[in-house]
């Protein structure tokens, strides 16, 4: 067996063998199908009291994954909290000893994550369309079938999103060890920096939105390009997003491998 | 065997480890010696690839320990027994060692079965007192049947039954050919378990042998008693003899017992007693060592000076 896989598959068992993890992912896809599912039926009952911009722009896919809101955290947690919470037990030292070898270490864990948070988002995210689109079933609401034009790239999409935020939150975890610093600093990026950004002038604010990781999300979610800001289309989005992770991947394991532990 | 050669490892610019040549053998139990903060968990580190090297080198059966492709068949070490995800059972944590290391599940159970914590091994380790985490440790340790082990301070904190366990542990891992690296600050607790001993101190290599060349390095003191102690005085300081006075004994150094008899003879000086002891490895350590120690006490106040 090449030293790779067997470093995956002891990541694998490792990631399966601590109950935060088994709590992680099943709060991750409670709270991703319940709020969505929330909210839809809300917009299925108001639905006749909205206004004819708000009906005009009514995305019944986007209601459905609402749910994302808190499932790109928990994919934040569970990334992070990966590789943190070896460094805080300092069982590290030992994971270290038996894979001495640390770019292979390191991509076996990100390996790990990718497989558990895409079956987990797969999994959470068609639920979260499915239950949702049951749900607005009032007369005259919209709502999404899996053959209408798009749906399945919204659905693709928004599991790679989740991926790609928990393997930014294992990176993250990586260059500084801990976890309420990494969480912080995946909070700030995901929450603040839109909020940041949308206090500048327009003209700035229109030419750097778009690259923001949470205006990639809401691109890679979406139906259509239109949002209140400018974003990229979905394809172009999740390419921008794809290179992200690879060059603070590549920085963090680089990092990895020279530092000191 | 573990080669390390002209290792020097600074944080900052500070030298933890300097210039630290020594290697350990198969078959036998090396003690690893030094007051606290004199680099040995440092070169145990860097021996794991765990720190990197300011220069020189450690070397597993001659290759670094980050090139070895299933090290803990090689080198098993157990350095901090408190470095285990709190919340995965025992079982568990070693089946992922030995997955990563393609060690076979039953040997797993076989070293449960050689700690003794086979009822345990369900329980998460979080749960487990520092005993059974040191077991644990040494169960990871020896889980691929390395040629060569090393433990970090393992006696710190065990009970005396524990301790002899552990003990007869080394001994018997040193007599199936394994080479044993054990380290601690106490020489009282490695005089019956190591039979060769390396000595740092300050990061620097002090003293290398086995037990009986440091044995015979050790100082010996004639004790002599005599009604006589002005005439005594009068002697010692003509024969130009180094003593201090022990209340009615005089402790001699550097000299033999025989000398002191024949001279006293020879003066018609009525001796009470005359006789010789050889200071303990224990004395030994404690002498080589005193400068480092100082060294450490010192830069702690500096530190502490700095700090307010
Ligand atoms: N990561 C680090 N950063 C800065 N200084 C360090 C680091 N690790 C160790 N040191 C310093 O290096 C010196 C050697 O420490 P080390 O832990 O190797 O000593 P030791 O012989 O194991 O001591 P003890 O008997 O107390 O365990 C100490 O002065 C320590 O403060
Ligand atoms: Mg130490």
């Amino acid at each position: 067996m090449s030293g790779f896989l067997r470093i995956f598959r002891a990541e694998f068992r490792k990631f399966l063998t601590v109950r935060s993890s088994i709590i992680g992912i099943t709060v991750n896809a409670a709270l991703t199908i319940g709020f969505g599912a929330l909210i839809c039926a809300v917009m299925n009952q108001q639905y006749t009291s909205l206004s004819y911009q708000e009906r005009l722009t009514f995305e019944p896919v986007i209601f459905s994954f609402a749910g994302i809101l808190f499932g790109q955290f928990a994919a934040g947690v569970i990334g992070a909290q990966f590789i943190t919470s070896e460094f805080a037990t300092g069982a590290i030292h030992t994971t270290l000893a038996a894979s001495p070898r640390r770019l292979t270490l390191f991509a076996a864990k990100a390996a790990v994550l990718k497989v558990v948070l895409l079956v987990v988002s797969a999994m959470s995210v068609i639920v979260s369309f499915v239950v949702g689109q049951a749900l607005l079933n009032g007369p005259g609401v919209p709502r999404a079938h899996f053959s209408d034009p798009g749906v399945w790239r919204q659905i693709i999409l928004t599991i790679l999103y989740l991926v790609l935020l928990g393997l930014t939150a294992l990176a993250i975890g990586f260059l500084l060890r801990q976890t309420a610093a990494t969480i912080s600093v995946f909070v700030v990026v995901l929450l603040v920096l839109p909020i940041i950004d949308v206090l500048l002038p327009s003209s700035i604010r229109d030419a750097t939105f778009k690259y923001l990781p949470s205006s990639l999300g809401r691109a890679m979610m979406s139906g259509e390009t239109a949002y209140i800001y400018p974003v990229f289309s979905p394809w172009a989005s999740a390419g921008i997003f794809v290179a992200y992770v690879v060059v603070l991947s590549a920085v963090s394991a680089y990092l990895f491998q020279r530092r000191d532990t | 065997m573990i080669t390390v050669s002209h290792l020097t490892k600074r944080f900052g610019d500070r030298a933890a480890v300097s210039d630290l040549t020594f290697s350990v053998n198969p078959g036998v139990v090396t003690g690893f010696l030094g007051p606290n903060g004199s680099g040995k968990s440092t070169t145990m580190r860097v021996i794991l690839g765990l720190i990197r090297p300011t220069s020189g080198s450690a070397t597993i059966n001659g290759r670094p320990y980050r090139e070895l492709e299933f090290p803990m068949r090689e080198v098993g070490a157990l350095l901090d027994a408190k470095a285990v995800h709190p919340g995965r059972s025992a079982r568990h944590h070693l089946k992922s060692l030995a997955t990563a290391n393609a060690i076979s599940a039953q040997r797993v159970d076989e070293v449960l079965d050689i700690v003794g914590l086979t009822d345990v091994a369900d329980q998460r380790a979080g749960k487990f007192s520092l005993g059974m985490s040191q077991r644990l440790g040494i169960a990871a340790a020896i889980l691929g049947d390395p040629g060569i082990l090393m433990f970090d301070e393992p006696i710190n904190g065990l009970d005396p039954e524990g301790i002899r366990w552990i003990r007869e542990f080394f001994q018997s891992l040193a007599d199936e050919g394994r080479a044993v690296l054990v380290s601690s600050h106490l020489m009282s607790e490695m005089s019956l378990v190591a039979e060769r001993f390396i000595i740092i101190g300050r990061g620097q290599l002090i003293r290398e042998g086995s037990r009986d060349e440091l044995a015979k390095a050790s100082d010996q003191f004639v004790f002599v008693r005599t009604p006589h102690r002005e005439t005594f005085k009068e002697i010692a300081a003509r024969e130009n003899w180094a003593y201090r006075e022990e209340g009615e004994t005089f402790v001699l150094e550097h000299v033999f017992a025989s000398e002191v008899g024949e001279i006293a003879f020879a003066h018609q000086l009525p001796l009470h007693e005359l006789s010789t002891k050889s200071s303990s490895l224990e004395d030994l350590f404690m002498k080589l060592t005193a400068d480092s120690v100082e060294y450490v006490g010192k830069q702690r106040e500096r530190r502490k000076g700095a700090n307010r």
